[in-house]
C-alpha cells in the first residue's frame, strides 16, 4: 500500500535480496550453496542485488539457506534461484553459448559435482572431530546469538548424518569411544592400560583405513574434473564462466580458504594446480574491479527467543530490512504511519479504560452501600434519604 | 597340549565323562527345506504384475535385472517371496548362485551337483558376471575415456534428480501390520538422496526436538524436468547412451529409472517422460531385450 509513494528507484533493483550464510575468516559465505549463488548473481546481475547476512535458516521458506527475495517472489534454493534469476529479462545467460549437447552435460556435470563433492565437504566440515572442533562449531556459534548457539550447531551436524551414512563418509568415532569408556569403567588397576592398548591398534589402522578411502573418492572426482578442465580456463573451453564453473568453483574456495586443522582432502586438492587455479580465475572474474562487492544488509537477529517456538513465518516481510535502507520519504511515511497506527491503539485503549472506569465506579456506588451495609452490620442503619434515592433509581 | 607341562583329565573323570551323552533325539524332519539351486535366482521385490511381468517394481533391483540382462546373461530365474530383511544387509536384490558357476571355484566344486549355492549381494553381482561372460576393460565399455567420466555425472544426475521425483512420489502404503511387525524393513529416505539437507518440520532453531523433514518439492520437480530434459537431449538418436558401440551399465540405469518412472502413478513425472519419443522408444526396445533373459521361478499360486 505504500509502494505507490514510493519513488521509483526503490522498485527493482534494490529488491532483489540475497540471504546467505555470513562470511568467516577468508570465506565469503560459509555454505558452499550460497556462495556458489551469490557468485551466480554477481555474475548475471552485477550491482543489481544486495546481499543480507542471515544466520537463521527458520526465515526461508523452505527452512533452508540460501534464498532469494525479489518484491513479493522468493526462491529457496540453489536449483530454483538459478532457474529464476535466468528468467529475469535483464540477467545475462551464462550458459548461452553452449550448443544443447553441452547444456545437458552441464545439467549432468552439475548433479555429479554438488553430490560428490558436496559430500567430501560435508565430510570435511562436519564429520572429521578435529575440523568440527577447532573450526565449524566455532564459525557457527559466532554466528549465532545466545539461546541458538548452545543447541543449533549440534542439530545442524545431525541432519547431515543421514547422508553421509548412506554414502560411507560418516566415521565419527562416537561409538568406539564410548565402548572405551565403558571399558576404563569397568576394568580398574592396571589392567585398565592393556585393554587400551590392545583395541588401539585396530582402532588405528580402521582410522587409516577410512582416510584411504576418502582419499580416494576425492581423486577420483579431481581427475574427472581436471581432464575435463584440460588447459582452458573454464571448463568445455569456454570464455566466460558457466553454471558448472561457479558451482566447482565455490566449493574449491571453501576447501582452501578455510584453514582446517585436519586437511584431508585439501591436501588432495592442491596437488591438482590446475584447478585451484581455476577456483582463483572464476572469483577474480566475478568480484573484478568492475563489478564490486553487492551492498549487504546485515541483519541482526533481534527476536532471538521468539525463534524458540515453531511460527509460521513469511521472509518477504519488509520490516526485516533495517530502517537505513529506506529513502527520506519512506521513512517519514513509515513514520507517520507508525504514529497513526500506535495512536489508534492508545485512544482505543483509553477509550475502553474510560468506559470501564465509569460503569465500574457506578456499579461501585450502587454496591458500595450494600458492602458498608455489611461492614457496618445492622447496628448503623444506612440514612433512609440513600435507601429512598435507590428505590428511586431502581424504579426508573 | 603336547606340552608335557600341561594338564589331562585323570582317569575317572575321563570315564565319567565317556558316559555322556546319555540319550540322542533322532534327527527331525522340517517342511522347510532349502530347495537346491540349479541356475542362478535373482531375489527381487515384487514385480508390477505377478503373472505377466518379471522385472520389479523397485528401481535398485530393477537395474541390477536390466545389467545383467545386457552384460549377455540369460535364463536367470527370479523370485520375489523373499521380504528386504531377508537379504543380506537387508537390501534386495541378491544373487544365489550354485557354487560351481563361482569363478574362483575349484574342480571338485564344479563336478559337484548337490544344488549348494552361494549368496551374492548385489555389489559383488558385476565380478560374478566378469567371471562367467569375461571382464571388461579399463574403459569399461564405453567409447573413451571423455565418456566414461561423463557417465560418472550422469549415474549421480539419475540417483540424485531423478530418484528424489520418484522418491517423493511413491505411496507410502502403511498397513497395520507393517506398523506392528517387529521386523522393519526401513526404505531408504528422502534425506540420503538430496544434496542439502532438508530442514526439520518445525524449523531449526525451535525448542521442538527436530521432526520431521520439510521438503522442498518445487525444487526437486523442477529439477527432475531439468534431468529428463538433458537426458533425451543427450540419446538424441544414438543406440546406446553416449554413443558406446554396446551396452554399458550407465544404460541399464537408465532403462530402469525410465521403467519405474513409466509405471509410477503419479502422472507429472510420467508425463515429462513421455513427452520425449526418442526416450519412450529406447525403453521400449531395451525393454524386450531385459525380459527376455529372465524366467520367472514363483508359480502363479505359491504353495505356503
Amino acid at each position: 500500500m505504500s509502494e505507490s509513494k514510493l519513488s521509483p528507484s526503490l522498485a527493482t533493483s534494490r529488491d532483489l535480496v540475497l540471504h546467505i550464510w555470513p562470511k568467516y575468516e577468508s570465506v565469503l559465505s560459509f555454505d558452499v550453496t550460497s556462495f556458489a549463488a551469490l557468485l551466480y548473481l554477481q555474475l548475471a546481475l552485477p550491482g543489481q542485488f544486495s546481499v543480507a547476512y542471515c544466520a537463521n535458516p527458520d526465515l526461508s521458506p523452505t527452512g533452508q539457506l540460501p534464498f532469494l527475495t525479489h518484491g513479493l517472489y522468493h526462491a529457496s534454493g540453489l536449483g530454483p534461484i538459478v532457474s529464476y534469476v535466468r528468467k529475469l529479462h535483464h540477467a545475462r545467460n551464462l550458459d548461452a553459448d553452449l550448443n544443447p549437447v553441452h547444456a545437458a552435460q552441464l545439467t549432468a556435470h552439475i548433479a555429479h559435482v554438488e553430490a560428490s563433492y558436496g559430500d567430501l565437504i560435508n565430510h570435511m566440515l562436519y564429520s572429521l572431530n578435529e575440523n568440527w572442533a577447532g573450526v565449524t562449531r566455532p564459525a557457527l556459534v559466532s554466528m549465532l546469538p545466545v539461546p541458538q548457539r548452545y543447541y543449533v550447531p549440534a542439530r545442524i551436524r545431525n541432519s547431515h548424518k543421514a547422508r553421509l551414512q548412506a554414502v560411507d563418509l560418516w566415521d565419527v568415532p562416537e561409538e568406539e569411544e564410548a565402548e572405551a569408556e565403558e571399558e576404563r569403567r569397568v576394568v580398574f588397576g592396571k589392567r585398565k592400560k592393556q585393554k587400551l592398548g590392545a583395541n588401539a591398534g585396530p582402532l588405528q589402522y580402521k582410522k587409516a583405513f577410512e582416510r584411504e578411502k576418502v582419499v580416494e573418492k576425492a581423486k577420483a572426482l579431481f581427475d574427472v574434473y581436471d581432464r575435463l578442465l584440460g588447459n582452458h580456463q573454464f571448463f568445455n573451453g569456454s570464455k566466460t564462466p558457466t553454471t558448472l564453473d561457479i558451482i566447482f568453483a565455490a566449493h574449491t574456495h571453501l576447501l582452501l580458504d578455510l584453514r582446517l586443522p585436519d586437511p584431508l582432502v585439501t591436501v588432495t586438492l592442491e596437488s591438482y594446480p590446475r584447478l585451484v587455479t581455476h577456483c582463483r580465475t572464476v572469483v577474480s572474474t566475478a568480484f573484478s574491479a568492475r563489478a564490486p562487492f553487492p551492498p549487504t544488509i546485515q541483519q541482526s537477529w533481534l527476536s532471538s527467543l521468539r525463534c524458540l517456538f515453531p511460527w509460521a513465518r513469511s521472509p518477504t516481510t519488509r520490516r526485516t530490512l533495517s530502517a537505513t535502507e529506506r529513502s527520506p520519504e519512506a521513512q517519514q511515511l513509515e513514520r507517520r504511519y507508525r504514529l497513526w497506527r500506535w495512536g489508534f491503539i492508545a485512544g482505543s485503549v483509553l477509550a475502553t479504560t474510560g468506559y470501564l472506569w465509569y460503569g465500574l465506579s457506578l456499579v461501585l456506588v450502587q454496591r458500595g452501600n450494600v458492602v458498608a451495609r455489611l461492614g457496618r452490620g445492622t447496628a448503623d442503619a444506612v440514612p433512609p434519604a440513600l435507601e429512598d434515592d435507590d428505590d428511586d433509581d431502581e424504579d426508573e | 597340549m603336547a606340552s608335557p607341562f600341561a594338564l589331562s583329565l585323570p582317569q575317572p573323570l575321563r570315564q565319567f565323562f565317556s558316559l555322556f551323552p546319555l540319550y540322542t533325539h533322532p534327527p527331525v524332519d522340517s517342511p522347510d527345506k532349502a530347495l537346491p539351486v540349479s541356475s542362478p535366482t535373482l531375489w527381487i521385490h515384487v514385480p508390477w504384475s505377478t503373472d505377466a511381468d518379471v522385472l520389479s517394481s523397485d528401481v535398485e533391483c530393477l537395474k541390477w535385472q536390466a545389467y545383467l540382462a545386457l552384460r549377455g546373461l540369460s535364463d536367470i530365474s527370479i523370485r520375489w517371496d523373499v521380504s528386504a530383511d531377508g537379504a543380506l544387509d537387508n537390501r534386495l536384490p541378491n544373487l544365489h548362485i550354485p557354487l560351481k558357476t563361482l569363478s574362483g571355484a575349484s574342480q571338485e566344486v564344479k563336478a559337484q551337483d548337490d544344488g549348494e549355492g552361494e549368496l551374492l549381494p548385489a555389489h559383488l553381482i558385476p565380478e560374478w558376471v566378469d567371471g562367467r561372460v569375461g571382464a571388461l576393460d579399463g574403459l569399461e565399455g564405453y567409447a573413451n575415456e571423455a565418456a566414461r567420466d561423463e557417465s560418472r555425472a550422469w549415474v549421480s544426475l539419475l540417483e540424485g534428480n531423478v530418484h528424489a521425483a520418484l522418491m517423493l512420489h511413491q505411496p507410502s502404503s502403511l498397513s497395520f501390520l507393517e506398523i506392528i511387525s517387529p521386523y522393519k524393513a526401513k526404505p531408504r529416505s528422502l534425506e540420503t538422496v538430496v544434496t542439502q539437507p532438508p530442514a526439520p518440520l518445525f524449523g531449526i532453531s525451535s525448542l521442538l526436538p527436530s521432526y520431521g523433514t520439510h521438503v522442498n518439492v518445487e525444487a526437486i520437480e523442477q529439477q527432475y524436468k531439468e534431468a529428463i530434459a538433458s537426458l533425451s537431449e543427450r540419446l538424441g538418436t544414438d543406440k546406446w547412451f553416449l554413443g558406446s558401440s554396446s551396452p554399458t551399465a550407465l544404460d541399464a540405469l537408465v532403462f530402469a529409472y525410465l521403467h519405474s518412472i513409466l509405471h509410477s502413478k503419479e502422472h507429472t513425472l510420467r508425463f515429462e517422460v513421455t513427452r520425449r519419443v526418442n526416450l519412450v522408444a529406447w525403453e521400449r526396445r531395451i525393454q524386450s531385450q531385459v525380459r527376455g533373459a529372465f524366467r520367472s521361478a514363483q508359480p502363479a499360486q505359491p504353495s505356503s
